[in-house]
């Protein structure tokens, strides 16, 4: 694990430098940011490995993901703590109606992450402890203002106890005045009966609260109900999706208080192993069609830039079959390089997507449009910023908004090595 | 428009003949208005110097602590006693969710570093707060990491590393990785550095005596698990904080309104004022002598500007002559009396900065010692305080420059001009008919009740009053002693020509005459009436300490080094005294921290010995029926507790004998019955004393804060110690001498800066009165030219001085020595009584007020002489 990460941030308006060592710590943090989308991009289908041979355990006393799991729901939305790592990723789209214009909606992105990490295989802290160590609960919260074209963010770290936690059994995770709860019903993988709350806020310019409710049901990626991430079987996740969740309830932004309906997309990733040594970064977008349908991509990048073998694609039909796509059956184009004012590093904002859609068997071309440029999370916590943000999807040629997505575009941090930050050299 | 122009003419002739008139007159004189200008100085330089000093020293410690987490919104204390259970975040963040607040726990103690010699360790201040969330409140600015210096292995929740300051490990040569030791209740632990705080130009410097460390960490570390000793509340930054600010108001306001709610709210204001609360006596008692000393040095400057008119007479005797109109000379004497007070107040203000910064380490060590733990090393120059202190003395000089400018702007410039004639000059001082009114007015105030604010602070005005009152009273009485005493003169020695020339001078007594004896009666009344207090103070306190420390030894931790400490001993460390084969009995104590009606006070839960003969005696002001401490075991049949108040809690809280009160304790409200009234020099909040039985069940706690031990009949007290000491390396354990003795070592040290003060005044005094003498040498040059020619020799005429400047300090002596008596009476039965609710014997230190005496009749004629002799080659002005 690296012991060098310097926090990045320093001089502010009120209180006093701490200039002060925690080593294994903020290494940790850094860590668990970019390790969980990293997890999530090496969850496609990969090479094959005899299922004799599947391991219980990873080196480190973790445990594997198991091969054709039997998932009890609603436990199985619940925290895994035997896992190392584990996150439940929200984005999506939300509408406010204007009351000065009531044909015109508000437009919103919204991003709400909630990760738990844990320190050491095996560590347990004392029932009920107010001040844990076994778990470290990481958060982002971001809000795009589509038409105030303002982005709002925050980073959020706590320990195990009384103030962080993820329920073991039930979906019930909060951090601070940040939560994501079970409420009823979910109680199968298939079940579209049921729904969560989701609280946040950003500073004090934003808090929402929204009712989620599945518009259909939660999918299982990869073969066997296993993500596989590499060659080692080990190298695997479990991962779960809602890829559309009805939103609505209350947004508050900078003393407004709006009414809000959208959709959502959620991920449930569960893990306990490292990546590989040729990643710097990877590009991943998830997009919700006006049809019904809806697109996972990613493409993992080497030093070189060129995509990884484990790169996939997927796509999910009305019904919630899934279908999976290798490399070889799609191309993700980079374009449109955006430079930040704030960090100066260049990101490819405006991807194309080209694969065979597999409802028509036609090969299409879409653009993801970011809503606006400025959506780079700026790196509080983490020390890393990445760029996480609303988009249109345009079809080309005709130049068409067929759907609306989230993209997400990380490792281009310059001077920053992501890969090596991640495999802890 | 006609007015208009006067106006603007009368202007342009004042600015004339400010630059003719004063600017030359401060050209040539440059001596006498530099000194002018000093003495201003001196004054102002006074005031605010222990004003500053007095408001670092209270300030100190939050300046950090508020620096850690950014100022948070909202502190939450406990109700009762010093600590909280961590459960209370947990409850607080589900009562005002989902309000966007980080809600930050955190525990603090003093602890000491181990050093050789035990008496003598470094207090310390723990402060463990959740290392992890800290990093939040980073990301709106404050409570921020870096990363300096890795691999010393902290691990989150250790309680064997914690961070210091980087300014400490430098001075003590340590590094990341070495390791400290520190006392910690009754044991000696070993710290690992983990890293170093460093200093921000732009922030608050981190206190030196810092360790820092994780919260769970410190908790085990202090032997308090599931223990925390406040939540800070931070509302972070957005367009939204102040609404959200005011919903958490709101809802903590409802929260604290309900009895099960083991904390109390304070804002951040509140903070601020609740230590200036604690000190607020102390405080007031401080200001009320620096005001004293500006006084005093008013009336210096009232002398010098007096002498400086009697000086320019015949100028101003031919500006009236030459028309300018007596309006116009009055208000360039006040454009010289601001320009004064400016120059002198500025130099004032560097001055008293300059002695805050030595003063400060003193009040520091009083506030460390009587209320809690200070860092302060330094004393900023505060804006409001450095205006408060110009202004005052802008006004004292323009004062100082109206009333003599008046007088002889008023004088017929014939008058003025003709040679030979005495000035009476300023009339104040000579209606005695004033002085008995002023008396009876102050007599009057001094009866009127204390005066309590809206926030409860206790102000004595009346008493104040009163002193002022008098001293303005016996100024001004004091000068019917002139003719007695020149008549007393002309009979003992009337064949001394000197004597004889000096008791005509007496007989009829100038302004400067009694302005002089004004400045040594306030001078000599306040030295000696603080002397008086001081002295009863130590006398009562002596007599105290003696009933009370009747044990041979006391135990007590390293740690415990000021009223607020959370150090402890624990129950297997002190029932091992008790048990001692060499010990006949043993006295404990525990004190904590609580809140009644709204204000601070100490509950105490006492044990004491049954074995030994000898006990504690309690000095009564409301005697017990059954003075045994036995007796408050017994539980009164409604389960009320008895109790004994000390006199700070009856006149507090005006609570006596036979009252009933409500304590709110961790285990509820307990009702108690006030069966005794006693002495308490230690304490100015107010203490209720139970029977540690009691205590013990509230607070589920067997530790004691001290403890007394009682040996054996023969056994060998040293002998004792130095077994005990080696086995506890981590206590202290004094003797009884050395105990005493300490205890009058912390009392002197409070007292240290009334001392400086005090001297001040007297040397500030005497310097008045060579003034005085050298203006009215000035004005009787033609007298000396006549004395020459009738054959006075020079020392003749020096002894003539020397008597007559003796004169008028015994008779500023006679009035200091009144005024004190009846400062002591104001200071000790009105305004101690009322700030600090302590009942002192009267006490007169003789021995001081005849040195003082003495020491002032020297200096006086001392300096008369001096000016006698020199002013004797004065030469008269020509006759016309």
């Amino acid at each position: 694990m690296a012991h060098s990460f310097e926090a990045s941030q320093k001089s502010k308006e009120n209180g006093m430098i701490l200039t002060i060592t925690l080593p294994s710590l903020v290494s940790d943090l850094t860590l668990l940011t970019r390790l969980a989308v990293a997890l999530l991009l090496f969850s496609g289908p990969t090479v094959g490995s005899s299922d004799e041979n599947w391991p219980e355990q990873s080196p480190e006393g973790y445990l594997v993901p198991q091969l054709n799991p039997k998932l009890s729901f609603p436990a199985a939305h619940g925290s895994h703590p035997g896992y190392r790592i584990e996150w439940w990723y929200l984005t999506g789209h939300l509408f406010a109606k204007s009351e000065e214009e009531p044909t015109r909606s508000r437009r919103f992105g919204i991003q709400a992450t909630f990760f738990r990490l844990a320190q050491r295989s095996g560590m347990k802290d004392v029932e009920g402890a107010a001040f844990g160590t076994s778990q470290l609960y990481l958060a982002h919260m971001a809000l795009t203002d589509v038409d105030g074209k303002r982005f709002y963010h925050e980073e959020r770290l706590n320990r195990e106890g009384w103030d962080a936690s993820a329920k073991v059994g039930d979906l019930d995770v909060h951090n601070g005045n940040w939560s994501l709860r079970r409420v009823e019903g979910l109680a199968a993988l298939d079940a579209t009966e049921g729904s969560m709350t989701l609280r946040g806020s950003i500073l004090s310019d934003v808090s929402f609260d929204l009712l989620l409710e599945p518009s259909k049901s939660s999918v299982l990626f990869g073969e066997k109900g296993v993500s596989r991430k590499g060659a080692d079987p080990a190298a695997s996740s479990r991962y779960l999706t809602f890829p559309r969740l009805k939103g609505s309830g209350q947004l508050e932004i900078n003393g407004e208080t709006l009414t809000v309906a959208g959709e959502l997309w959620m991920d449930h990733e569960i893990s306990s192993s490292q990546l590989g040594r040729d990643q710097v970064g990877w590009d991943w977008v998830s997009i919700q069609f006006s049809d019904g349908r809806e697109m996972m991509a990613y493409i993992l990048r080497k030093p070189d830039g060129s995509p990884d073998s484990f790169s996939a694609l997927a796509w999910i039909d009305a019904e919630g079959r899934v279908t999976h796509q290798k490399l070889d059956e799609y191309e993700w184009i980079s374009g449109g390089e955006w430079k930040s004012q704030k960090t100066g590093d260049v990101y490819p904002i405006s991807p194309r997507v080209i694969a065979v859609d597999p409802a028509t068997g036609e090969r299409r071309t879409f653009e993801i449009r970011p809503v606006f440029n400025e959506q780079e999370l700026t790196g509080g916590l983490g020390g890393i910023s990445y760029w996480e943000g609303a988009c249109d999807v345009v079809e080309l040629p005709s130049g068409e908004v067929v759907g609306r997505a989230y993209l997400e575009l990380t490792g281009y941090a310059a001077g920053d090595d992501l890969g090596r930050r991640l495999r802890g050299e | 428009m006609p007015e208009s122009m006067d106006m603007a003419e009368s202007r342009g002739v004042v600015a004339l003949l400010f630059r003719r008139f004063t600017l030359r007159h401060w050209r040539r004189h440059w001596r006498s208005t530099a000194l002018l200008v000093g003495i201003l100085a001196l004054g102002v330089g006074v005031f605010l110097s222990i004003r500053l000093a007095n408001r670092a020293a209270v300030s100190g410690f939050d300046l950090f602590t508020e620096s850690i987490s950014g100022e948070s919104d909202f502190v939450l204390r406990p109700r009762a006693g010093q600590v909280l259970p961590e459960s209370v975040v947990t409850d607080l963040r589900a009562a005002i969710d989902p309000l966007p607040v980080v809600i930050f726990p955190v525990i603090e103690a003093t602890v000491a570093e181990a050093s050789g010699d035990t008496t003598e360790a470094a207090p310390k201040q723990l402060l463990g707060v959740d290392l992890v969330g800290l990093r939040n409140l980073a990301s709106f600015g404050a409570g921020d990491f870096g990363d300096e210096d890795g691999g010393v292995g902290f691990q989150l929740g250790s309680p064997n590393h914690g961070f210091v300051a980087d300014t400490w490990a430098r001075n003590e040569k340590r590094k990341p990785g070495d390791s400290f030791d520190l006392i910690i209740n009754d044991r000696s632990t070993t710290l690992t550095i983990a890293g170093t705080l460093k200093d921000d130009p732009l922030r608050p410097a981190v206190p030196e005596n810092l360790v820092l460390m994780d919260l769970p960490g410190a908790q085990t570390l202090l032997g308090m698990p599931g223990e925390i000793s406040r939540v800070e509340l931070v509302v972070p930054p957005g367009s939204m904080a102040t609404e959200f600010r005011q919903r958490l108001s709101e809802r903590i306001e409802t929260l604290s309104a309900s009895d099960t709610v083991l904390w109390r709210l304070e804002t951040r204001n509140d903070r601020r004022a609740s230590a200036a609360k604690m000190t607020h006596a102390f405080r007031l008692n401080l200001t009320v002598l620096s005001t004293l000393a500006l006084l005093v040095g008013t009336y210096l400057i009232l002398q010098a500007m007096e002498a400086a008119v009697v000086r320019r007479r015949s100028e101003i005797a031919i500006l009236r002559s030459l028309g300018v109109e007596p309006g116009t000379i009055r208000r360039v004497w006040l454009a010289e009396s601001l320009a004064l007070g400016v120059v002198g107040s500025a130099i004032g203000i560097g001055l008293g900065w300059a002695m805050a910064q030595l003063a400060v380490g003193g009040i520091a060590r009083t506030v460390n010692g009587l209320y809690y733990a200070t860092t302060t090393e330094a004393a900023g120059l505060d804006p409001s305080e450095t205006l408060l202190a110009f202004t005052f003395g802008v006004l004292a000089s323009l004062l100082a420059g109206w009333l003599p400018a008046r007088d002889a702007a008023s004088t017929p410039p014939a008058q003025a001009l003709r040679t030979g004639n005495r000035v009476d000059g300023f009339k104040l001082l000579q209606r005695p008919g004033l002085g008995v009114l002023v008396a009876l007015i102050a007599m009057v105030c001094g009866w009127l009740p204390v005066w309590i604010t809206a926030s409860g602070n206790r102000w004595p005005v009346g008493g104040y009053l009163a002193a002022l009152g008098w001293l303005i009273a016996l100024s001004i009485l004091a000068g019917v002693l002139f003719v007695p005493l020149s008549r007393l003169l002309m009979i003992w020695f009337q064949r001394i020509p000197e004597a004889c020339y000096a008791a005509s001078q007496l007989r009829r007594p100038t302004g400067r005459h009694r302005l002089a004896m004004a400045g040594l009666i306030a001078a000599i009344g306040m030295a000696s009436g603080m002397g008086i207090l001081v002295h009863s103070f130590e006398g009562t306190l002596t007599g105290w300490i003696n009933q009370l420390l009747r044990a041979d030894l006391y135990v007590a931790t390293a740690g415990a080094t000021n009223a607020t400490n959370a150090n402890v001993l624990t129950p297997t460390t002190w029932r091992q005294f008790a048990e001692d084969e060499s010990v006949e009995g043993v006295d404990v104590i525990r004190r904590y921290s609580l809140e009644f009606r709204g204000r601070a006070i100490k509950l105490a839960g006492s044990e004491y010995n049954q074995q030994s003969d000898r006990r504690i005696r309690m000095n009564w002001l409301q005697s017990p029926e059954n003075s045994d401490p036995q007796s408050l075991t017994i539980v009164e049949s409604d389960g009320a507790v008895p109790a004994w108040v000390n006199e700070a809690f009856s006149r507090r809280f005006l609570i006596g004998r036979g009252d009933r009160i409500e304590l709110v304790t961790p285990r509820g409200p307990q009702a108690m019955t006030v069966k005794a009234v006693y002495a308490d020099y230690s304490d100015e909040a107010g203490t209720v004393l139970v029977n540690r039985n009691f205590t013990a069940q509230w607070f589920d706690d067997e530790t004691v804060s001290n403890a007394a031990i009682y040996l054996k009949p023969g056994m060998d007290h040293e002998a004792a110690r130095a077994r005990w000491m080696e086995k506890f390396p981590a206590l202290v354990i004094r003797g009884n001498v050395k105990l005493r003795s300490e205890a009058l070592r912390v009392f002197h040290q409070t007292f240290a800066v009334t001392y400086a003060l005090e001297a001040i005044g007297v040397v500030v005094a005497v310097i008045g009165l060579g003034l005085a003498l050298a203006s009215l040498l000035v004005e009787r040059r033609n007298e000396m030219t006549t004395l020459n020619s009738i054959g006075f020799t020079r020392a003749q005429i020096a002894r003539a001085s020397a008597i007559e400047g003796s004169a008028l300090a015994a008779i500023g002596l006679a009035g200091g020595f009144a005024l004190s008596l009846i400062l002591g009476v104001l200071l000790i039965y009105v305004i101690n009584r009322q700030s600090f609710g302590w009942t002192l014997e009267f006490r007169v230190p003789w021995g001081l007020l005849v040195g003082l005496g003495f020491l002032t009749l020297a200096t006086s004629a001392a300096v008369s002489a001096i000016i006698g002799y020199r002013g004797s080659q004065l030469r008269g002005e020509p006759e016309e």
